[in-house]
């Protein structure tokens, strides 16, 4: 295991072979423990359907019966060289949320395509949402090589065209693999059926993605998370979502901009003087004013920018459509402000990718969206390129998410 | 694997050191929206080392209670523990128990009805007479099918359902928002953990557990609770090193012993759906 561990997503069109493969693969990596398979044969006898790899992840009792995924599930391997947690994706768009839950969570995705059926509705659903989530490292399986016999010509023409649709999102793809899920072909092992084909198996494609980019040398972010009072000085906890902490070290509170220093940086049971991105810790400060949960510490040469109107691309979740008027939440980190979209200025069909219309003032359930948004209050952004954790941001509704979406502009 | 190191840019994350700030994001982040909570402790390595989590989140003891469900039939090891280090870390412990149905005692037979009334009914009462929003639990995903399809922020209806037909969205790290006053949250930090990792955890930072899990006489419990229902698997494994490379190997699930999950097809939904943890 000399490579980080890495979380990868499963994606595209339903009955594509999604919990196929992820059950198959849990197989041939011999991360099955003892009896699992049995297990599948006694609950099949009492549900009375044909087993399945894809058994091996659809627990629910409607999943079964209906054989198809509702929420996403996750699941462990290991290759040779690192641990994989997978993630299985449901392919109806009825279980978008769901859909997104698992992508959100992952550092790579393999967006699977039936060699026959060809790129399908939620496979360009999939992935122009893989696109908005800003995940880049896509594999694409071309999967049930067996039904067409093995044929090159087959994959050429389905690897062509997925080929297109993730070069329309702006991705690419890290690999194109032929496989069969079912038949465990160019899985774990290079099939003798496929012989023609010289590129990765889907287990050395996995194995040759870079691990995610460390954020310690962006800009520091620290969005306070919440406020320890004890005798003196409260502790301030939070997550270092970029850059670096340090005793001693001089940094702004935004969104009022206000200068602060560092006293100290502190972990339970640990002595610590300074603390790197992804690190959960304590600090004191030195503070003009009172610090509150919702706050960001950032680097002062490159501060984010206290923003009311945004521009933004967001994706619809919720089954209720958005009306003009709806009070929305915005929360960005551990920052919350009421919120509503100013302006759609496009509405987008994300299984057609074509635009609905201009100006438009309702969005559907599942739809793609270029909005302004107006906050009640300055909010802490960046743009979600140059720092993801203040440059995406979700919207809530009657206390549930209802959409999510990512940080394009600062609108005057 | 790999122990904490340096490079010229300060400090490497190690797996065990993402999945442990994770957890410890959760576990603030719960707090933040609901300071009436509290964390459930079997008494088990998982809620063992979520209590670990919960310490460094609040650096000591945690801010809210500590809620042991107590069927009555636990082994004698787990009510020891419980007591010494619920005095040596400072806990505010709360005892959930049954003494009503363990009278009537139930049938071991049943035991979807077993389970039901001496843990899941339990509960229920202690989390109506505290007015609990929130309760941190240290499921993880790799335990039991149905515990994979879990969210870290879990919403348990007015009669305790759990509706996961229709789950939130959880994206980002914002979880759920507010519950309402008549459902609370099941909060769940150490839903990405494995067994293995709990262990190596465990080891890393010199954890301590209960001692049934160390093998006495070739046998060992992978997974404890109530004396009943529990049997122990055949290893020699009696440190933590040996626990440790036992489970890289191993091809048994970590369950095997428990009958709760074997009973029949679905058992563990059926338990889940109605509030079991």
């Amino acid at each position: 295991m000399d490579l980080h561990w890495l979380r990868i997503v499963v994606v595209g069109h339903v009955d594509h072979g999604k919990s196929t493969l992820i059950g198959r693969l849990l197989h041939d990596s011999g991360a099955l423990p003892e009896g699992r398979l049995d297990d599948i044969a006694r609950a099949d006898a009492a549900a009375n359907a044909a087993p399945e790899w894809a058994l091996l992840l659809d627990h629910f009792h409607e999943e079964r019966e209906q054989e198809r995924t509702i929420d996403s599930t996750q699941a462990f391997f290991a290759t040779g060289r690192r641990v994989y947690r997978i993630i299985d994706a449901p392919g109806h768009r009825e279980f978008l949320k769901n859909m997104v839950t698992g992508a959100a969570q992952a550092d790579a995705a393999v967006l699977v395509i039936d060699v026959e059926a060809g790129v399908m509705e939620q496979t360009r659903r999939h992935a122009a949402l893989l696109a908005l989530l800003g995940q880049t490292r896509v594999i694409a399986a071309v999967n049930k090589m067996d039904r067409v016999g093995g044929r090159s010509a087959e994959f050429a023409r389905a690897a062509e065209s997925a080929a297109d649709l993730l070069a329309q999102m702006n991705l690419r793809a890290h690999a194109v693999i032929p496989i069969s899920a079912q038949l465990g072909w160019n899985l774990a092992v290079r099939s003798e059926a496929l012989a023609w084909y010289d590129g990765p198996t889907l287990f050395e494609a996995l194995d040759s993605l870079p691990p995610p980019e460390p954020q310690s040398h962006r800009p520091l972010r620290f969005p306070v998370q919440d406020v320890y009072p004890r005798e003196g000085r409260p502790r301030v906890v939070g997550r270092v979502e970029s850059g670096r902490v340090a005793k001693g070290q001089a940094v702004l509170l935004l969104p009022d901009g206000v200068p602060v220093k560092i006293l100290s940086v502190e972990r339970f049971l640990e002595s610590r003087t300074s603390a790197e991105a992804g690190e959960c810790v304590g600090l004191t400060l030195e503070a003009p004013q009172d610090v509150r949960r919702g706050m960001v510490l950032c680097d002062p040469s490159f501060p984010a920018k206290a923003a009311r109107r945004l521009e933004a691309n967001m994706f619809w979740l919720a089954n209720a459509p958005w009306e003009q008027g709806d009070a929305l939440l915005l929360r960005c980190a551990t920052q919350e402000a009421p919120a509503r979209i100013e302006r759609v200025i496009r509405r987008v069909n994300s299984a057609t990718l074509e635009t609905i219309e201009t100006d438009a003032m309702r969005l559907e359930h599942a739809e793609v969206a270029r909005v302004v948004l107006e906050l009640a209050s300055p909010v802490a952004v960046d743009g979600f390129g140059d720092c993801p954790p203040l440059g995406r941001f979700v919207l809530v509704k009657n206390q549930t998410v209802c959409a999510g979406g990512t940080i394009a502009a600062i609108a005057q | 694997m790999q122990e904490h190191a340096c490079n010229e840019n300060g400090r490497i994350m190690t797996d065990l050191d993402e999945l442990e700030n994770k957890s410890i994001y959760i576990i603030r982040e719960a707090y933040a929206r609901h300071r009436n909570m509290a964390m459930l402790w079997s008494i088990g390595k998982d809620s063992t080392a979520l209590l670990w989590l919960v310490r460094k989140a609040f650096f000591g003891p945690p801010p809210f209670p500590v809620v042991h469900i107590d069927t009555g039939r636990k082994f004698k090891e787990i009510y020891e523990f419980r007591d010494r280090f619920a005095a040596e870390w400072n806990l505010n412990l709360l005892i959930a128990r049954s003494d009503r149905a363990l009278e009537a005692a139930p049938s071991f037979a049943d035991k979807l009805a077993c389970c039901t009334e001496l843990k899941t009914n339990a509960l229920k009462r202690m989390i109506a007479e505290r007015r609990f929003a929130a309760l941190l639990l240290a499921i993880r995903r790799d335990e039991h099918g149905i515990r994979a399809k879990e969210r870290f922020f879990s919403p348990r209806d007015r009669s305790f359902q759990w509706n996961y037909l229709d789950q939130p969205a959880e994206l980002w790290d914002q979880y759920g928002g507010t519950a309402d006053s008549d459902t609370h949250l099941r909060i769940h930090p150490m839903l990405d953990w494995r067994e293995l990792d709990i262990w190596r955890y465990i080891q890393r930072e010199g954890i301590p557990v209960v001692s049934l899990y160390f093998a006495r006489n070739g046998r060992r419990f992978r997974s404890i609770g109530c004396e009943c229902c529990c049997q122990p698997v055949e290893s020699n494994a009696a440190t933590l090193d040996e626990i440790v490379e036992e489970l890289r190997t191993t091809r048994i699930a970590e369950r095997a012993g428990r009958a709760q999950d074997k009973e029949q097809a679905f058992m563990m939904q059926k338990l889940r759906s109605l509030g079991y943890m």
